[in-house]
């Protein structure tokens, strides 16, 4: 059997659903905000086992650790009220913190085979120490990527974001790994916040009602015709990233062009299975992706595509960059978009995606200040159509970035323009 | 229903007052986020005669969080 | 599409739990009817073409076909029905063909085709085998196979133990395709039910479910490969042709760097050979058959309560309790396996380990052959660099053909001599 560095999230998808049938009349009859969050991180763990055993455990040991230190910020923040001279302490505390939750991400994107290789073996032994079935069929799973770590580690941040500044108060490991076993988001998004997921005003944890159930259910059928039909028929676009050098500049522009729609399709329609299986159970989760494609600036681009991370990238890099005080304001734009960059990959074609689209974010503010000053409207309908397709074609000349690497991107750009 | 801080978010945000609930956070109000929102800070800094530290700034999701933070360092609207 | 919500306030639809269930009939009538409208689809059953005009019915699909089996195939009428459940190591090989091409399988010959021609020599002519054979079959489709053959009332199982894999944990399956179908046979047997919920993923437990209640589900695979075809032709009439198209990327040869993703690759090169893949290679970095297989066979447990002990003693004990007759023979090996001196010790080791169940299960219905005497494998001819196919099969069809008919004229004997 091959192992697969890449993994199919249409799998995962199909196993919750499939698993829902067992778990929402489950779901349903306990109404108790516990045995709900019990029943829905053991069915996010026990899906983990179909990509691997191994994976599953690793999980756990990373949630444990985020537990601890969420508890640990929580108990130091409360202190920090009383004794405001530890506050430096508290501060230390909380970056450590955050920096060793990013740690298997960066090692991860830095050395991927050699993280690779450690977690799996790892990850295996350490399986035999509690069961010998789980570690024999963990060895006969071929997943050998991270499956959703980088999500994983995000949600993480963001937890111990809010507990240091004074959001959260010390949570229980229940609550905990409820939040990183939430079924829906587990492999491919969106970046949920606790909040999302957490008991509404009634202390409860939502329990669906009908018209939720309608919705859900079409949401989800919705993703999966866009996934599994829409996406699969433009994928062959994606050739055009092999064989660029041998093709007429039309058919690479042509090509792109379908490309990004297939990559947008693709990934939203993901995301609507993940936010329609959620709707299912009555979650309300925000939404990842509102039209980006027709945006008219790159502002309205950035705050309608994957919209999770661009609100995390906001929360947790550009406010405390200094995003609203004037001086740091292009400072902080320049963090959050490298943020959102390097997430995908740490490499030197996301580097330059991050640069392209902050410089494209600072000419859009320095032509918004200049359009003001002038009184120059764009209302007019013809000059929004304009804006809009000036918008996508900056977009769309960005996507080599995101799936190529640097050198590979730069002949790219040199075949589309003839070169 | 209008005061100091609601007129104040309406007034850096370009906004009209009357739309500006509790729960206006940068994820419904697309004004919040963009060039506008630049001079937030200084404004309630200055119209409240107060400094802000980054972690209450980071508090400030909501208009109904930053009345929170506000008061807390005895601001009264 | 957050405007589902949207749409639905439009249409003015609030949705009830009476309407909800409303709903779900309607579509599972719809589905229903659908299933009915669709025909049953041609499948592709490899090794068809090896066995024309020979009462032989091959059953398994291509590994990428959740169906696992041909059902429609029809079940055979009289005479003696044999079950031959195995792997390639019952493929003869053309010199040079390669191991996992099924297109090109046709090419080869195959070992039951030979043992039947050797049982009409001796007069053993009202048979038929239905063939369950698949490349890089592992023990637990083994199982599964051995359950379905005893559902398709075999008179007798021939099945292969694969040196290699069969107390091997890291290969007890191939893909997961099989599990679909492997759902409901496993089902019938109560000491293997903590597998259906640890080996099948859920979403094989609702297609197995809903597969064997809506024709659509059953049927739908079948058609897999035109509506993939049929996308193709979609865009090929829309969008411009890319020129130097890629061939396919499956088809080429592995690369060092593929290899690594192979899963017991993987665990073999970093876990025994200090990730030193070169062990396993030649200079075109292509995995040389004998040298991996050699370190395969370092990986077999002979712990008690492995599952790949599991899997055999299930095959065993429901193959016993059948009543039905059954050959289990272990896959001769080449002599040249005594070049690694471990590899040789271990393949002792398993036969050993067979001999003992031997001793626990072997009687006058069912044979478990760990040693084949030297004299049938007169004339076999194993691959070159490699330990466990054939290229050529020499005595072993007769042999195998002889154990079979010395099965079958058993009973006959007692009932002669009260």
């Amino acid at each position: 059997m091959k192992f697969s560095l890449e993994y199919s999230s249409t799998a995962f998808f199909l196993d919750l659903l499939a698993l829902s049938l067992l778990l929402l009349p489950i779901y349903l009859v306990a109404s108790g905000t516990r045995t709900r969050q019990v029943t829905l991180t053991l069915s996010g763990l026990y899906l983990l086992l179909f990509i691997a055993p191994r994976l599953a455990l690793l999980s756990l040991f990373f949630w444990l650790l985020v537990f601890a230190m969420q508890r640990l910020i929580a108990n130091l923040e409360n202190k920090a009220q009383e004794k405001p001279d530890i506050s430096s302490l508290v501060l230390f505390v909380f970056i450590a913190a955050v920096l060793g939750t990013l740690t298997p991400m960066l090692w991860w994107k830095t050395q991927e085979w050699e993280f690779v290789k450690l977690i799996n073996l790892s990850g295996n032994s350490a399986l035999s120490l509690f069961s010998r079935t789980l570690w024999e069929i963990d060895l006969a799973r071929n997943i050998i990527m991270p499956v959703g770590l980088s999500f994983a580690t995000f949600r993480a941040v963001d937890l111990l974001v809010k507990t240091y500044i004074g959001k959260f108060r010390a949570m229980s490991l229940r609550e905990v790994f409820y939040y990183g076993f939430f079924p829906p988001v587990l492999v491919v998004g969106p970046i949920i916040e606790y909040e999302e997921i957490k008991e509404g005003a009634s202390g409860k944890l939502p329990a669906p009602k009908s018209d939720d159930f309608l919705a859900g259910a079409l949401r989800t059928a919705w993703g999966f015709f866009k996934v599994l039909f829409l996406a699969s028929l433009l994928q062959p676009s994606a050739q055009i990233l092999d064989t660029f050098n041998t093709q007429s500049v039309s058919t690479i522009w042509i090509y792109l062009f379908v490309y990004t729609w297939f990559f947008y399709i693709n990934f939203s329609g993901y995301s609507d299975i993940a936010i329609g299986i959620a709707r299912l159970y009555g979650f309300k989760l925000k939404e990842n992706f509102n039209n980006p494609f027709f945006a008219r600036n790159i502002i309205e681009f950035w705050s309608s595509w994957h919209m999770s991370l661009y609100r995390f990238a906001r929360r947790n890099v550009f406010v405390p960059l200094g995003g609203y005080r004037e001086n740091r304001h292009l400072y902080a734009l320049a963090g959050t978009m490298m943020t959102i960059a390097l997430w995908h990959a740490l490499s030197a074609s996301m580097v330059t995606f991050g640069i392209y689209h902050t410089i494209g974010l600072i000419l859009h503010r320095q032509f918004t200040k200049w359009k003001d000053r002038n009184n120059i409207s764009l209302d007019h309908p013809a000059a929004q159509l304009a804006c809009l397709l000036f918008t996508y074609l900056f977009v769309m000349l960005s996507f080599p970035l995101i799936v190529l690497p640097l050198g590979t991107a730069l002949e790219f750009y040199g075949s589309m323009f003839g070169m | 229903m209008s005061d100091a801080l609601l007129d104040l978010f309406a007034e850096v945000l370009e906004v009209d007052a009357g739309s500006l609930k509790e729960d206006t956070s940068p994820d419904n109000t697309p004004q919040w986020d963009s060039l506008a929102a630049m001079g937030l800070v200084a404004a309630i800094e200055e119209k409240f005669n107060v400094q802000l530290s980054t972690k209450e700034i980071m508090k400030m999701t909501t208009i109904g969080l930053a009345r929170q933070t506000l008061s807390a360092k005895g601001v009264s609207f | 599409m957050k405007s589902v919500d949207h749409a639905l306030s439009l249409l003015g639809y609030k949705a009830t739990p009476f309407g909800l269930v409303r709903i779900a009939l309607w579509a599972f009538l719809f589905l229903y009817l659908a299933g009915l409208a669709l025909p049953p689809g041609n499948r592709t059953i490899p090794f068809t073409e090896n066995v024309v005009g020979l009462p032989i019915t091959p059953l398994v699909t291509l590994p990428s076909d959740p169906a696992f089996i041909d059902e429609q195939a029809l079940p055979t009428q009289g005479g003696l029905k044999i079950a031959w459940i195995s792997d390639s190591s019952s493929v003869i090989y053309k010199p040079g063909a390669k191991f996992l091409d099924f297109s090109a399988m046709g090419d080869n010959r195959l070992l039951p085709v030979e043992t039947l021609n050797q049982l009409r020599e001796i007069n053993q002519n009202d048979i038929h085998i239905d063939l369950y054979i698949r490349l890089s079959l592992r023990s637990l489709e083994s199982y599964t196979l051995t359950e379905i053959a005893l559902e398709r009332n075999a008179d007798i199982i021939v099945l292969t133990l694969n040196p290699f894999f069969v107390f091997n944990n890291h290969a007890i399956f191939k893909g997961n395709t099989h599990f679909a179908r492997a759902t409901r046979t496993w089902s019938k047997n109560p000491a293997v039910w903590y597998w259906l919920a640890l080996l099948p993923q859920p979403s094989d437990h609702l297609w197995a479910g809903l597969g064997r209640h809506l024709n659509i589900f059953a049927r739908a695979p079948a058609f897999a490969p035109d509506v993939h075809a049929a996308k193709l032709s979609l865009w090929k009439a829309i969008f411009p042709q890319i020129k130097g198209q890629n061939t396919d990327k499956l088809s080429a040869p592995p690369s060092g760097e593929g290899l690594k993703e192979n899963s017991m690759i993987f665990w073999v090169t970093q876990r025994y050979l200090n990730g030193d893949l070169s062990k396993l290679v030649n200079d075109k970095n292509e995995a040389i058959n004998a040298l991996w297989y050699r370190q395969l066979i370092r990986l077999a447990d002979f712990t008690q309560d492995t599952i790949s002990r599991a899997i055999l003693l299930q095959t065993l004990e429901r193959i016993k309790a059948s009543g039905k007759k059954a050959i289990l023979y272990l896959a001769p090996v080449s002599e040249n396996l005594r070049e690694d001196e471990t590899a040789w010790k271990q393949y002792q080791k398993i036969k050993s380990e067979l001999k003992a169940l031997q001793q626990v299960y072997e009687d006058d219905k069912v044979k478990l052959i760990v040693d084949i005497p030297p004299d049938a494998l007169n004339g076999t001819v194993f691959v070159e660099n490699d330990d466990v196919h054939l290229n050529e099969v020499g005595g072993l069809s007769s042999f195998l053909a002889s154990s079979i008919a010395s099965l079958t004229s058993k009973p006959e004997q007692k009932e002669s001599t009260p």
